[in-house]
């Protein structure tokens, strides 16, 4: 596995939206929570039988973790060995598996909300040149640049009428995208994902960097700061859609979307809050509609048995342990010892050992896939492609790992560094909410297993509890604040 | 994303990878010099000679260079009051104080 690569494409962030407001959903989403784990525990338990087939089929897809060593092969080995067991402990398995599933999600989150958090605070108190560059309403798109003397009513409109033009924006260059994904104009889509990326780290890096140094009034030479930011975006783009170690890949996922998501937090106030509204509407549509672009994207992939082709965080879980996995160890090193090219037939015949009857079906399947791969190697073009920048969840259930688009993360942490540009109290309540959405998402992961947006419940429940804590809590933080009552 | 999820490595991908990523690293880029080290150090036990071969000049390039643009640094960071109006001709940013 450590050759999973995603990369999540962000152009298509800089957009603004029009107002909805989906605040009405959340105390709905909210009470459902609870039965909704009862149901899960069940339904999730058949589900994980029928992965457990699905690993012996995708016999190649066991080869290839066995090949690299990775810690995830023991998913295969130990779900294909202790599947007699299973029934015991699915309930238990299922839940620890949630658990791990919400944890490996939830860290990379975290880090870019507070990495969001870190650099809009320390950035923002002094005046200095990334507000110059990127600052508000220097921004091409807008068409509204807000000021605090515009009326209510001027507000509204021109936040409404910069959040339709982002909305647009975000639609066309995803309808663009799928399209090119459809027709297999791959190349065209490496080079928009190559240049996003490579110029979205060099200047908005560069811009971040300067601001920092500035910050912190450091001195830096051009020649020494063109070398760092050199590597730095050349071994983003490497890193980011070729080969590097998964903690560097993922490592540079979090920080692209936190580039991203500190260049649009820098929006207007009003334009900020319509534009993540109509982002998560939009995203709810676009992923749930029959013919919404990233359901398309995601079938089209599915149907070639593909990897999705965008920029998407791959969060590998580790499964549950379980008292078998304990004598595996030998197994491991043995495989490790043995060389790559020989390794596979091994790990394939060991396989076949265990599995008895599959051999047949698992060594044609293996067939096709090695029919498929030369196919895909003759034409360069079969295999990679990047999708726009929207947000999806997808649960993996062969390979135990769950993909969160960097959209999500980038408009996640756009809402914090909002917050944070109000106060610490808003960030605090904020990420509570996010979190909260995200989990109610997961929940109907698990439940209906299939591709869902991850935008809507957490910036519904995320834009409620801003203005509340604004309006309720502050003040009261406040008050105390200054009488010195401590509760 | 150039890599196919079910990617496998054999011993010639990995020649290759090692490869190219060693000849990246000419062009000013030690950190794609330390990808490479650090991309095939989970592998370690199964790497041809060929392969760490690579990776040792890879580590040494890295060294090299890194070096070289440290000792740079340091040299501006001493001696930019010194140099004046040539050592903030250079700066990109201008500490006050």
């Amino acid at each position: 596995m450590s050759h999973r690569y995603s990369a999540l494409s962000n152009d298509e962030d800089d957009a603004k939206g029009i107002l909805a407001s989906p605040s009405d959903k959340n105390p709905f989403e909210d009470d459902g929570e609870e039965v909704d784990l009862l149901t899960t525990t069940t339904t999730t338990t058949t589900t994980t039988t029928t992965s457990t087939n699905n690993h012996q089929n995708n016999n190649n897809n066991l080869d290839i973790q066995n090949e690299s060593n990775e810690p995830n092969e023991n998913t295969g080995l130990i779900n294909s060995e202790a599947h007699p067991d299973e029934d015991d402990e699915e309930g238990e398995t299922d839940l620890e598996d949630f658990s791990n599933m919400i944890i490996a999600i939830l860290k990379p989150v975290t880090i870019t909300m507070f990495l969001v958090v870190w650099a809009v605070r320390s950035i923002n108190a002094k005046n200095n040149i990334l507000g110059q560059y990127v600052g508000g309403g220097s921004m091409g798109m807008l068409v509204y640049n807000e000021s605090s003397d515009d009326s209510t009513g001027q507000k509204i409109w021109g936040s409404l009428l910069n959040g339709l033009v982002f909305l647009v924006v975000i639609v066309l260059t995803t309808v663009a995208f799928v399209l090119l994904y459809k027709y297999r104009c791959l190349k065209a889509i490496y080079a928009w994902l190559f240049l996003s990326v490579g110029i979205l780290l060099a200047s908005m890096g560069s811009y971040v960097f300067m601001a920092m140094l500035e910050a912190n009034n450091l001195a830096l030479d051009y020649i020494t700061f063109a070398f760092i930011m050199f590597n730095f975006s050349v071994g983003g783009i490497i890193a980011v859609f070729w080969y590097a170690p998964v903690l560097m890949n993922q490592g540079y996922l979090v920080l692209i979307s936190t580039l991203m998501a500190i260049s649009i937090s820098r929006l207007p106030d009003w334009t900020t809050w319509v534009i993540l509204s109509v982002i998560s509407i939009y995203d709810l549509f676009a992923v749930l509609c029959p013919r919404g672009p990233l359901k398309v994207l995601v079938e089209t992939a599915q149907e070639r048995n593909e990897t999705i082709p965008a920029l998407i965080y791959n969060a590998n879980f580790e499964p549950p342990s379980r008292p078998e996995s304990i004598p595996k160890p030998p197994q491991q090193q043995q495989q490790q010892q043995s060389a790559s090219s020989s390794s596979s037939q091994q790990a394939r015949s060991r396989r076949n050992n265990n599995n008895g009857g599959e051999d047949q079906q698992e060594d044609e399947f293996g067939q096709q896939q090695q029919q498929q791969e030369d196919d895909a190697q003759v034409d360069v073009n079969n295999n990679d492609e990047e999708v726009p920048p929207i947000e999806e969840l997808e649960p993996e259930q062969e390979k135990r790992s769950l993909k969160l688009g960097l959209g999500d993360f980038v408009f996640y942490s756009v809402l914090m560094g909002r917050a944070a540009m109000f106060d610490i109290s808003t960030v605090f309540t904020c990420f509570v909410a996010i979190i909260t959405g995200l989990f109610a998402t997961l929940f109907l992961l698990a439940i209906f297993r299939k591709a869902l947006p991850a935008l809507p419940i957490s910036i519904a429940f995320g834009i409620l509890f801003y203005f509340l804590t604004r309006i309720f809590l502050y003040p009261f933080i406040e008050t105390m604040g200054l009488v010195e009552v401590f509760i | 994303m150039l890599v196919d999820e079910d990617d496998k490595l054999n011993d010639e991908k990995m020649r290759g990878i090692a490869r190219k990523l060693w000849i990246a690293g000419f062009f000013f880029l030690p950190w794609v010099w330390m990808i490479n080290i650090l991309f095939f150090l989970p592998h370690r036990k199964v790497l041809s000679p060929a392969i760490i071969w690579y990776l040792k000049y890879s580590l040494i390039g890295f060294f090299v260079y890194t070096g070289i643009f440290m000792t740079w640094m340091g040299i501006y960071l001493v001696n930019r009051n010194k140099w004046g109006a040539f050592g903030d001709s250079i700066s990109i940013t201008v500490p006050f104080g």
